[in-house]
Protein backbone atom coordinates (compact mmCIF):
# COMPACT_ATOMS: atom_id res chain seq x y z
CA UNK A 1 0.00 0.00 0.00
CA UNK A 2 1.50 3.76 -0.71
CA UNK A 3 2.06 5.69 2.15
CA UNK A 4 2.52 8.73 -0.29
CA UNK A 5 0.57 11.43 -0.91
CA UNK A 6 2.25 13.63 -3.07
CA UNK A 7 5.45 12.70 -5.46
CA UNK A 8 7.65 14.61 -7.45
CA UNK A 9 9.96 12.98 -10.34
CA UNK A 10 12.63 15.38 -11.29
CA UNK A 11 10.18 18.05 -11.30
CA UNK A 12 11.60 21.10 -13.41
CA UNK A 13 9.51 24.27 -13.55
CA UNK A 14 11.05 27.64 -15.58
CA UNK A 15 9.39 30.76 -16.07
CA UNK A 16 11.94 31.78 -18.85
CA UNK A 17 15.34 31.53 -18.24
CA UNK A 18 14.30 31.78 -14.16
CA UNK A 19 14.61 28.17 -12.33
CA UNK A 20 11.74 28.40 -9.93
CA UNK A 21 11.64 24.27 -9.55
CA UNK A 22 15.49 22.72 -9.61
CA UNK A 23 15.07 18.37 -10.62
CA UNK A 24 12.93 18.07 -7.64
CA UNK A 25 12.63 14.33 -6.43
CA UNK A 26 10.45 14.31 -3.03
CA UNK A 27 7.83 11.72 -1.64
CA UNK A 28 5.09 13.54 1.29
CA UNK A 29 3.54 10.87 3.70
CA UNK A 30 -0.18 10.49 4.00
CA UNK A 31 -2.17 11.34 7.49
CA UNK A 32 0.58 14.29 8.32
CA UNK A 33 0.61 17.88 8.82
CA UNK A 34 3.28 19.03 6.69
CA UNK A 35 5.16 22.38 6.83
CA UNK A 36 6.58 23.47 3.79
CA UNK A 37 9.36 25.95 4.32
CA UNK A 38 11.94 28.66 3.06
CA UNK A 39 11.92 32.27 1.84
CA UNK A 40 10.18 34.03 -0.21
CA UNK A 41 11.14 33.06 -4.23
CA UNK A 42 12.12 29.26 -2.61
CA UNK A 43 9.46 27.79 -4.77
CA UNK A 44 6.53 27.04 -2.51
CA UNK A 45 3.86 28.50 -4.14
CA UNK A 46 5.69 27.21 -7.80
CA UNK A 47 5.36 23.50 -6.47
CA UNK A 48 1.76 24.10 -4.98
CA UNK A 49 0.65 25.39 -8.11
CA UNK A 50 2.40 22.69 -10.10
CA UNK A 51 0.41 20.20 -7.59
CA UNK A 52 -3.16 21.60 -7.77
CA UNK A 53 -2.64 22.12 -12.01
CA UNK A 54 -2.15 25.57 -12.39
CA UNK A 55 0.96 25.19 -14.03
CA UNK A 56 2.59 22.77 -15.93
CA UNK A 57 5.95 21.33 -15.25
CA UNK A 58 8.85 21.98 -17.55
CA UNK A 59 10.17 18.76 -17.23
CA UNK A 60 9.40 15.82 -14.65
CA UNK A 61 6.31 14.86 -12.86
CA UNK A 62 3.93 15.35 -10.15
CA UNK A 63 1.71 12.88 -8.58
CA UNK A 64 -1.12 13.53 -6.14
CA UNK A 65 -2.28 9.74 -4.97
CA UNK A 66 -1.01 8.30 -7.77
CA UNK A 67 -2.62 10.48 -10.32
CA UNK A 68 -1.32 13.65 -12.24
CA UNK A 69 -3.30 16.68 -11.73
CA UNK A 70 -6.86 16.60 -13.55
CA UNK A 71 -10.44 16.45 -12.21
CA UNK A 72 -9.85 13.09 -10.16
CA UNK A 73 -7.09 14.96 -8.17
CA UNK A 74 -8.88 18.08 -7.83
CA UNK A 75 -12.06 15.81 -5.97
CA UNK A 76 -9.77 14.87 -3.47
CA UNK A 77 -7.72 17.86 -2.91
CA UNK A 78 -8.73 21.34 -0.77
CA UNK A 79 -6.61 24.55 -2.02
CA UNK A 80 -6.36 27.94 -0.38
CA UNK A 81 -4.30 30.09 -2.81
CA UNK A 82 -2.36 32.73 -1.40
CA UNK A 83 -4.71 35.40 -2.59
CA UNK A 84 -8.31 35.43 -2.54
CA UNK A 85 -9.64 33.90 -5.62
CA UNK A 86 -13.59 33.76 -4.93
CA UNK A 87 -16.11 35.40 -6.88
CA UNK A 88 -16.56 38.88 -5.82
CA UNK A 89 -19.83 39.26 -6.95
CA UNK A 90 -21.31 36.62 -5.28
CA UNK A 91 -23.04 36.59 -1.70
CA UNK A 92 -21.23 33.98 1.00
CA UNK A 93 -24.34 31.85 0.82
CA UNK A 94 -24.18 31.79 -3.27
CA UNK A 95 -20.61 30.27 -2.33
CA UNK A 96 -21.33 27.74 -0.23
CA UNK A 97 -24.08 26.65 -2.73
CA UNK A 98 -20.90 26.57 -5.38
CA UNK A 99 -18.96 24.35 -3.18
CA UNK A 100 -21.63 22.12 -2.28
CA UNK A 101 -22.67 22.02 -6.23
CA UNK A 102 -18.72 20.90 -6.97
CA UNK A 103 -17.57 18.98 -3.96
CA UNK A 104 -19.56 16.09 -3.07
CA UNK A 105 -17.27 16.05 0.09
CA UNK A 106 -18.31 19.72 1.22
CA UNK A 107 -19.92 19.70 4.04
CA UNK A 108 -22.60 22.47 4.26
CA UNK A 109 -23.47 22.27 8.03
CA UNK A 110 -20.08 22.75 8.87
CA UNK A 111 -19.53 25.60 6.87
CA UNK A 112 -22.76 27.66 8.30
CA UNK A 113 -21.40 27.06 12.05
CA UNK A 114 -18.15 28.54 11.26
CA UNK A 115 -19.55 31.41 9.28
CA UNK A 116 -21.90 31.88 12.22
CA UNK A 117 -19.45 31.39 15.20
CA UNK A 118 -17.28 34.09 12.89
CA UNK A 119 -20.42 36.45 12.63
CA UNK A 120 -20.18 36.89 8.35
CA UNK A 121 -23.86 37.55 7.12
CA UNK A 122 -24.42 34.53 4.61
CA UNK A 123 -26.08 37.69 2.60
CA UNK A 124 -22.57 40.06 2.73
CA UNK A 125 -21.29 39.89 -0.63
CA UNK A 126 -18.01 38.86 -0.94
CA UNK A 127 -16.52 42.41 -2.20
CA UNK A 128 -18.05 44.19 0.30
CA UNK A 129 -16.19 42.48 2.86
CA UNK A 130 -12.72 43.21 4.55
CA UNK A 131 -9.49 41.70 3.09
CA UNK A 132 -9.37 39.81 6.24
CA UNK A 133 -12.86 38.65 6.08
CA UNK A 134 -12.24 37.39 2.74
CA UNK A 135 -9.73 35.12 3.25
CA UNK A 136 -11.66 33.88 6.79
CA UNK A 137 -14.43 33.01 4.13
CA UNK A 138 -12.08 31.29 1.93
CA UNK A 139 -10.55 29.44 4.71
CA UNK A 140 -13.75 28.06 6.22
CA UNK A 141 -15.02 26.95 2.32
CA UNK A 142 -11.95 25.44 1.87
CA UNK A 143 -11.69 23.60 5.74
CA UNK A 144 -16.18 22.45 4.60
CA UNK A 145 -14.32 20.23 2.61
CA UNK A 146 -13.76 16.62 4.25
CA UNK A 147 -10.83 16.35 1.32
CA UNK A 148 -7.79 13.55 1.74
CA UNK A 149 -5.15 16.78 0.75
CA UNK A 150 -5.62 19.87 2.48
CA UNK A 151 -2.86 22.54 0.66
CA UNK A 152 -2.81 25.66 2.12
CA UNK A 153 -0.41 28.69 0.72
CA UNK A 154 0.60 30.89 3.36
CA UNK A 155 -2.52 30.93 5.53
CA UNK A 156 -1.54 33.06 8.24
CA UNK A 157 0.83 35.21 5.87
CA UNK A 158 -1.40 38.61 6.00
CA UNK A 159 -3.38 38.38 8.89
CA UNK A 160 -2.82 39.88 12.64
CA UNK A 161 -2.12 37.22 15.57
CA UNK A 162 -5.44 36.84 16.79
CA UNK A 163 -6.54 35.87 12.98
CA UNK A 164 -3.17 33.78 12.97
CA UNK A 165 -4.73 31.51 15.91
CA UNK A 166 -8.19 31.26 14.82
CA UNK A 167 -6.80 30.19 11.81
CA UNK A 168 -4.42 27.65 13.05
CA UNK A 169 -6.99 26.35 15.18
CA UNK A 170 -9.99 26.35 12.53
CA UNK A 171 -7.64 24.23 10.49
CA UNK A 172 -6.50 21.83 13.89
CA UNK A 173 -10.65 21.98 14.62
CA UNK A 174 -11.58 20.45 11.28
CA UNK A 175 -9.34 18.42 9.31
CA UNK A 176 -9.75 15.03 8.67
CA UNK A 177 -7.28 12.96 11.39
CA UNK A 178 -6.36 10.68 8.34
CA UNK A 179 -5.95 13.24 5.89
CA UNK A 180 -2.74 15.11 4.58
CA UNK A 181 -2.33 18.91 5.65
CA UNK A 182 0.55 20.90 3.16
CA UNK A 183 0.95 24.33 4.92
CA UNK A 184 3.25 26.41 3.14
CA UNK A 185 4.83 29.64 5.31
CA UNK A 186 7.61 31.37 6.19
CA UNK A 187 6.57 32.04 9.92
CA UNK A 188 7.55 29.34 11.27
CA UNK A 189 7.18 30.18 14.97
CA UNK A 190 3.55 29.94 14.50
CA UNK A 191 2.78 27.14 13.21
CA UNK A 192 5.90 24.98 14.41
CA UNK A 193 3.87 23.17 17.14
CA UNK A 194 1.34 21.59 15.05
CA UNK A 195 3.76 20.18 12.44
CA UNK A 196 4.97 16.41 11.32
CA UNK A 197 6.68 16.66 8.61
CA UNK A 198 8.58 19.74 7.27
CA UNK A 199 10.41 20.18 3.99
CA UNK A 200 12.71 22.92 3.62
CA UNK A 201 13.49 24.62 0.23
CA UNK A 202 15.85 27.33 -1.29
CA UNK A 203 16.27 28.58 -4.31
CA UNK A 204 13.95 25.72 -6.18
CA UNK A 205 16.01 23.04 -4.67
CA UNK A 206 15.51 20.46 -1.40
CA UNK A 207 17.51 21.42 0.95
CA UNK A 208 16.08 18.98 3.96
CA UNK A 209 12.81 17.05 4.32
CA UNK A 210 12.16 14.98 7.46
CA UNK A 211 9.65 14.62 10.19
CA UNK A 212 9.86 17.05 12.63
CA UNK A 213 10.87 15.34 16.00
CA UNK A 214 13.61 13.36 13.94
CA UNK A 215 14.99 17.04 12.64
CA UNK A 216 14.67 18.33 15.94
CA UNK A 217 16.56 15.37 17.83
CA UNK A 218 19.23 15.41 15.61
CA UNK A 219 19.80 18.89 15.00
CA UNK A 220 19.36 20.06 19.05
CA UNK A 221 17.45 22.90 18.02
CA UNK A 222 13.94 23.84 17.28
CA UNK A 223 12.62 23.84 13.65
CA UNK A 224 12.56 27.83 13.67
CA UNK A 225 16.13 28.32 14.78
CA UNK A 226 17.18 25.52 11.87
CA UNK A 227 15.01 27.44 9.73
CA UNK A 228 17.10 30.55 10.89
CA UNK A 229 20.52 28.72 10.35
CA UNK A 230 19.86 27.11 6.85
CA UNK A 231 18.56 30.41 5.56
CA UNK A 232 20.55 32.75 6.93
CA UNK A 233 21.15 35.77 4.95
CA UNK B 1 -20.97 18.74 -13.85
CA UNK B 2 -20.98 20.87 -17.63
CA UNK B 3 -24.88 21.72 -16.38
CA UNK B 4 -23.82 23.22 -13.23
CA UNK B 5 -21.27 25.24 -14.53
CA UNK B 6 -23.29 26.46 -17.16
CA UNK B 7 -26.08 27.16 -14.61
CA UNK B 8 -23.45 29.47 -12.62
CA UNK B 9 -21.61 30.94 -15.80
CA UNK B 10 -25.28 31.99 -16.97
CA UNK B 11 -25.67 33.92 -13.55
CA UNK B 12 -22.51 35.40 -14.01
CA UNK B 13 -23.41 37.38 -16.85
CA UNK B 14 -27.24 37.71 -16.88
CA UNK B 15 -27.24 39.45 -13.38
CA UNK B 16 -26.41 42.56 -15.62
CA UNK B 17 -27.58 41.50 -18.84
CA UNK B 18 -30.94 40.60 -17.71
CA UNK B 19 -31.50 44.15 -16.66
CA UNK B 20 -30.06 46.08 -19.40
CA UNK B 21 -31.98 43.79 -22.07
CA UNK B 22 -35.32 43.92 -19.88
CA UNK B 23 -34.69 48.04 -20.12
CA UNK B 24 -34.29 47.96 -23.63
CA UNK B 25 -37.95 45.98 -24.01
CA UNK B 26 -39.65 48.49 -21.60
CA UNK B 27 -38.39 51.54 -23.43
CA UNK B 28 -39.53 49.69 -26.75
CA UNK B 29 -42.86 49.21 -25.12
CA UNK B 30 -42.85 52.74 -23.99
CA UNK B 31 -41.60 53.79 -26.96
CA UNK B 32 -44.79 51.57 -29.30
CA UNK B 33 -46.94 53.41 -26.71
CA UNK B 34 -45.81 56.95 -27.96
CA UNK B 35 -45.99 56.19 -31.52
CA UNK B 36 -49.68 55.13 -30.94
CA UNK B 37 -50.45 58.50 -29.16
CA UNK B 38 -48.65 60.35 -31.71
CA UNK B 39 -51.55 59.86 -34.41
CA UNK B 40 -53.95 61.98 -32.02
CA UNK B 41 -50.95 64.09 -30.34
CA UNK B 42 -48.36 65.52 -32.69
CA UNK B 43 -44.66 65.51 -31.01
CA UNK B 44 -42.34 68.47 -31.90
CA UNK B 45 -39.80 66.93 -34.39
CA UNK B 46 -36.36 67.91 -32.88
CA UNK B 47 -38.06 65.60 -29.60
CA UNK B 48 -39.11 63.03 -31.80
CA UNK B 49 -35.62 62.95 -33.41
CA UNK B 50 -33.83 62.95 -30.13
CA UNK B 51 -35.62 59.97 -28.77
CA UNK B 52 -35.03 57.60 -31.81
CA UNK B 53 -31.39 59.16 -31.91
CA UNK B 54 -31.28 57.99 -27.90
CA UNK B 55 -33.12 55.20 -28.22
CA UNK B 56 -30.62 53.33 -31.04
CA UNK B 57 -27.75 54.77 -29.35
CA UNK B 58 -28.93 52.50 -25.91
CA UNK B 59 -29.76 49.26 -28.44
CA UNK B 60 -26.67 49.54 -30.08
CA UNK B 61 -25.10 49.78 -26.90
CA UNK B 62 -26.78 46.92 -25.46
CA UNK B 63 -25.17 44.79 -28.12
CA UNK B 64 -21.92 46.37 -27.45
CA UNK B 65 -22.04 45.81 -23.96
CA UNK B 66 -23.27 42.24 -24.33
CA UNK B 67 -20.35 41.41 -26.36
CA UNK B 68 -17.53 42.85 -24.11
CA UNK B 69 -19.07 41.58 -20.92
CA UNK B 70 -19.19 37.85 -22.49
CA UNK B 71 -15.68 38.70 -23.71
CA UNK B 72 -14.16 39.75 -20.14
CA UNK B 73 -16.15 37.53 -17.96
CA UNK B 74 -14.43 34.50 -19.81
CA UNK B 75 -10.85 36.05 -18.90
CA UNK B 76 -11.81 37.04 -15.50
CA UNK B 77 -13.11 33.64 -14.76
CA UNK B 78 -9.90 31.91 -16.31
CA UNK B 79 -7.09 34.01 -16.28
CA UNK B 80 -7.41 36.37 -13.44
CA UNK B 81 -7.69 35.29 -9.83
CA UNK B 82 -10.99 33.94 -10.32
CA UNK B 83 -8.84 31.48 -12.27
CA UNK B 84 -7.44 29.99 -9.08
CA UNK B 85 -11.03 28.99 -8.46
CA UNK B 86 -12.61 27.76 -11.82
CA UNK B 87 -9.13 25.31 -12.75
CA UNK B 88 -9.20 24.05 -8.96
CA UNK B 89 -13.19 22.77 -9.82
CA UNK B 90 -12.95 18.61 -9.95
CA UNK B 91 -13.87 19.51 -14.31
CA UNK B 92 -12.34 18.67 -17.32
CA UNK B 93 -11.05 21.64 -19.51
CA UNK B 94 -13.26 20.86 -21.84
CA UNK B 95 -16.10 21.42 -20.00
CA UNK B 96 -15.11 24.77 -18.80
CA UNK B 97 -14.46 25.93 -22.19
CA UNK B 98 -17.64 24.15 -23.55
CA UNK B 99 -19.70 25.62 -20.61
CA UNK B 100 -18.46 29.66 -21.83
CA UNK B 101 -18.82 28.73 -25.14
CA UNK B 102 -22.51 27.80 -24.84
CA UNK B 103 -23.17 30.79 -22.10
CA UNK B 104 -22.01 33.46 -24.99
CA UNK B 105 -24.12 31.93 -27.90
CA UNK B 106 -27.23 32.06 -25.58
CA UNK B 107 -26.82 35.69 -24.42
CA UNK B 108 -25.07 36.49 -28.06
CA UNK B 109 -28.06 34.68 -29.59
CA UNK B 110 -30.72 36.30 -27.15
CA UNK B 111 -29.05 39.66 -27.76
CA UNK B 112 -30.05 38.93 -31.07
CA UNK B 113 -33.23 37.84 -30.72
CA UNK B 114 -34.59 40.14 -28.42
CA UNK B 115 -32.93 43.69 -30.76
CA UNK B 116 -35.27 42.01 -33.86
CA UNK B 117 -37.68 41.45 -32.08
CA UNK B 118 -37.79 44.95 -30.67
CA UNK B 119 -37.44 46.77 -34.08
CA UNK B 120 -40.42 44.25 -34.94
CA UNK B 121 -42.52 45.66 -31.83
CA UNK B 122 -42.21 49.45 -32.86
CA UNK B 123 -42.87 48.72 -36.73
CA UNK B 124 -45.94 46.47 -36.50
CA UNK B 125 -49.30 47.30 -37.64
CA UNK B 126 -52.38 45.14 -37.92
CA UNK B 127 -51.28 42.76 -41.13
CA UNK B 128 -48.02 43.39 -41.01
CA UNK B 129 -46.78 40.06 -40.82
CA UNK B 130 -49.57 38.72 -43.02
CA UNK B 131 -47.95 40.93 -45.64
CA UNK B 132 -44.43 40.32 -44.92
CA UNK B 133 -45.55 36.37 -45.31
CA UNK B 134 -47.54 36.59 -48.26
CA UNK B 135 -44.11 38.41 -50.09
CA UNK B 136 -41.78 35.75 -49.26
CA UNK B 137 -44.37 33.40 -50.46
CA UNK B 138 -44.81 35.62 -53.56
CA UNK B 139 -41.01 35.69 -54.00
CA UNK B 140 -40.46 31.92 -53.27
CA UNK B 141 -43.21 31.41 -55.94
CA UNK B 142 -41.57 33.16 -58.46
CA UNK B 143 -38.46 31.70 -57.92
CA UNK B 144 -39.73 28.42 -58.58
CA UNK B 145 -41.27 29.44 -61.70
CA UNK B 146 -38.92 31.10 -63.44
CA UNK B 147 -35.75 29.64 -62.18
CA UNK B 148 -37.21 25.82 -60.38
CA UNK B 149 -34.86 26.92 -57.48
CA UNK B 150 -36.65 26.32 -54.13
CA UNK B 151 -34.87 29.90 -52.64
CA UNK B 152 -36.68 29.45 -49.00
CA UNK B 153 -35.11 25.64 -48.87
CA UNK B 154 -31.74 26.76 -49.92
CA UNK B 155 -31.77 30.12 -47.65
CA UNK B 156 -33.49 28.75 -44.15
CA UNK B 157 -30.68 25.87 -44.16
CA UNK B 158 -28.00 28.90 -44.11
CA UNK B 159 -29.38 31.55 -42.44
CA UNK B 160 -30.35 28.98 -39.42
CA UNK B 161 -26.54 27.56 -39.91
CA UNK B 162 -24.97 31.46 -39.41
CA UNK B 163 -26.94 32.41 -36.41
CA UNK B 164 -26.02 28.80 -34.54
CA UNK B 165 -22.11 29.30 -35.88
CA UNK B 166 -22.25 33.17 -35.45
CA UNK B 167 -21.38 33.99 -32.39
CA UNK B 168 -18.75 30.89 -31.36
CA UNK B 169 -17.14 31.94 -34.47
CA UNK B 170 -16.98 35.60 -33.64
CA UNK B 171 -16.00 34.62 -29.56
CA UNK B 172 -13.68 31.85 -30.09
CA UNK B 173 -10.69 33.25 -32.09
CA UNK B 174 -10.69 35.77 -29.06
CA UNK B 175 -10.57 32.76 -26.40
CA UNK B 176 -7.74 31.65 -28.30
CA UNK B 177 -5.79 34.65 -28.09
CA UNK B 178 -6.41 35.30 -24.36
CA UNK B 179 -5.10 31.69 -24.12
CA UNK B 180 -1.89 32.22 -26.07
CA UNK B 181 -1.45 35.60 -23.91
CA UNK B 182 -1.35 33.56 -20.63
CA UNK B 183 1.46 31.33 -22.20
CA UNK B 184 3.74 34.30 -21.65
CA UNK B 185 4.97 35.04 -17.84
CA UNK B 186 4.66 39.02 -17.77
CA UNK B 187 2.38 40.80 -20.38
CA UNK B 188 -0.06 38.49 -20.85
CA UNK B 189 -3.03 40.71 -22.23
CA UNK B 190 -0.97 42.56 -24.79
CA UNK B 191 0.61 39.31 -26.20
CA UNK B 192 -3.46 38.88 -25.94
CA UNK B 193 -3.62 41.68 -27.95
CA UNK B 194 -0.42 40.46 -30.26
CA UNK B 195 -2.03 37.31 -31.24
CA UNK B 196 -5.23 39.30 -31.41
CA UNK B 197 -3.35 40.76 -34.40
CA UNK B 198 -1.35 38.18 -36.06
CA UNK B 199 -4.65 35.99 -36.24
CA UNK B 200 -6.48 39.32 -38.29
CA UNK B 201 -3.03 39.17 -40.58
CA UNK B 202 -3.29 35.60 -41.02
CA UNK B 203 -6.80 35.73 -41.66
CA UNK B 204 -6.29 38.68 -44.52
CA UNK B 205 -3.44 36.43 -46.09
CA UNK B 206 -5.84 33.67 -46.67
CA UNK B 207 -8.72 35.73 -47.77
CA UNK B 208 -6.02 37.28 -50.63
CA UNK B 209 -5.15 33.52 -51.44
CA UNK B 210 -9.06 32.13 -51.59
CA UNK B 211 -9.40 35.35 -53.68
CA UNK B 212 -6.53 34.46 -55.96
CA UNK B 213 -7.31 30.88 -56.40
CA UNK B 214 -11.12 32.41 -57.09
CA UNK B 215 -8.92 34.45 -60.12
CA UNK B 216 -8.20 31.38 -61.50
CA UNK B 217 -11.76 30.70 -62.20
CA UNK B 218 -13.13 32.12 -65.15
CA UNK B 219 -15.70 34.11 -62.95
CA UNK B 220 -17.28 36.14 -65.70
CA UNK B 221 -18.40 32.82 -67.53
CA UNK B 222 -20.58 32.39 -64.87
CA UNK B 223 -22.23 35.44 -65.81
CA UNK B 224 -23.24 33.68 -68.84
CA UNK B 225 -24.39 30.63 -67.21
CA UNK B 226 -28.07 29.57 -67.12
CA UNK B 227 -29.50 31.64 -64.48
CA UNK B 228 -30.51 28.49 -62.24
CA UNK B 229 -26.41 27.10 -63.05
CA UNK B 230 -25.62 30.81 -61.39
CA UNK B 231 -27.67 30.51 -58.54
CA UNK B 232 -26.31 26.91 -57.70
CA UNK B 233 -22.82 28.05 -57.90
CA UNK B 234 -23.38 30.85 -55.41
CA UNK B 235 -25.05 29.00 -53.20
CA UNK B 236 -22.35 26.52 -53.38
CA UNK B 237 -19.93 29.47 -52.94
CA UNK B 238 -21.75 30.23 -49.60
CA UNK B 239 -22.06 27.11 -48.28
CA UNK B 240 -18.25 26.28 -48.32
CA UNK B 241 -17.53 29.64 -47.33
CA UNK B 242 -19.26 29.13 -44.30
CA UNK B 243 -18.37 25.71 -43.65
CA UNK B 244 -14.87 26.77 -43.70
CA UNK B 245 -15.06 29.56 -41.34
CA UNK B 246 -17.10 26.54 -39.02
CA UNK B 247 -13.53 24.28 -39.64
CA UNK B 248 -11.41 27.30 -38.77
CA UNK B 249 -13.55 27.96 -35.90
CA UNK B 250 -13.26 24.25 -34.84
CA UNK B 251 -9.34 24.04 -34.76
CA UNK B 252 -9.28 27.24 -33.02
CA UNK B 253 -11.68 25.97 -30.00
CA UNK B 254 -8.92 22.63 -29.54
CA UNK B 255 -5.90 24.91 -29.79
CA UNK B 256 -7.51 26.94 -27.14
CA UNK B 257 -8.51 23.74 -25.32
CA UNK B 258 -5.14 21.95 -25.82
CA UNK B 259 -3.60 25.11 -24.75
CA UNK B 260 -5.33 24.86 -20.78
CA UNK B 261 -4.75 21.51 -20.90
CA UNK B 262 -1.33 21.51 -21.36
CA UNK B 263 0.29 24.71 -21.38
CA UNK B 264 -1.85 26.92 -18.44
CA UNK B 265 0.40 29.29 -16.61
CA UNK B 266 -1.80 31.17 -14.19
CA UNK B 267 0.20 34.14 -12.75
Amino acid sequence: MNDCIIRCNNLTKKYGSQLALNNLNLELPKGQIIGMLGPNGSGKTTLIKLMNGLLTPTSGNVFINEMKPGPGTKAIVSYLPEKTHLKEWMKVKELVKLFADFYSDFDVDRANRMLTDLGISPNAVIKTLSKGTQEKVQLILIMSRRAKLYVLDEPIGGVDPAARDYILNTILRNYDPEATIIISTHLITDIEKILDYVVFLQYGNLRMAGFADDIREQSGKSIDMLFREVFRC
Amino acid sequence: MLGKLIKYDLSSVSRILLPLHGFLILITLMGKGLIMLSRSITFPDLLIVLMILLYVLYAAAVSIVTMVLLIYSFYRSMFSNEGYLTFTLPVSENSLLLSKTIVAWIWGTLNVLILFGCIGILVYQRGLFGDIFSLIGMAQDCFMQEFGVNALGRAIPFVLLTILTGIPMCLIPIYMCFAIGQLFNQHKVAFSFVAFFALSVIKQILGFVALFLLSLVDVEEIFYLETVEAINWFTAYAYISLGISILATLIMYFVTLAIIRKKLNLA
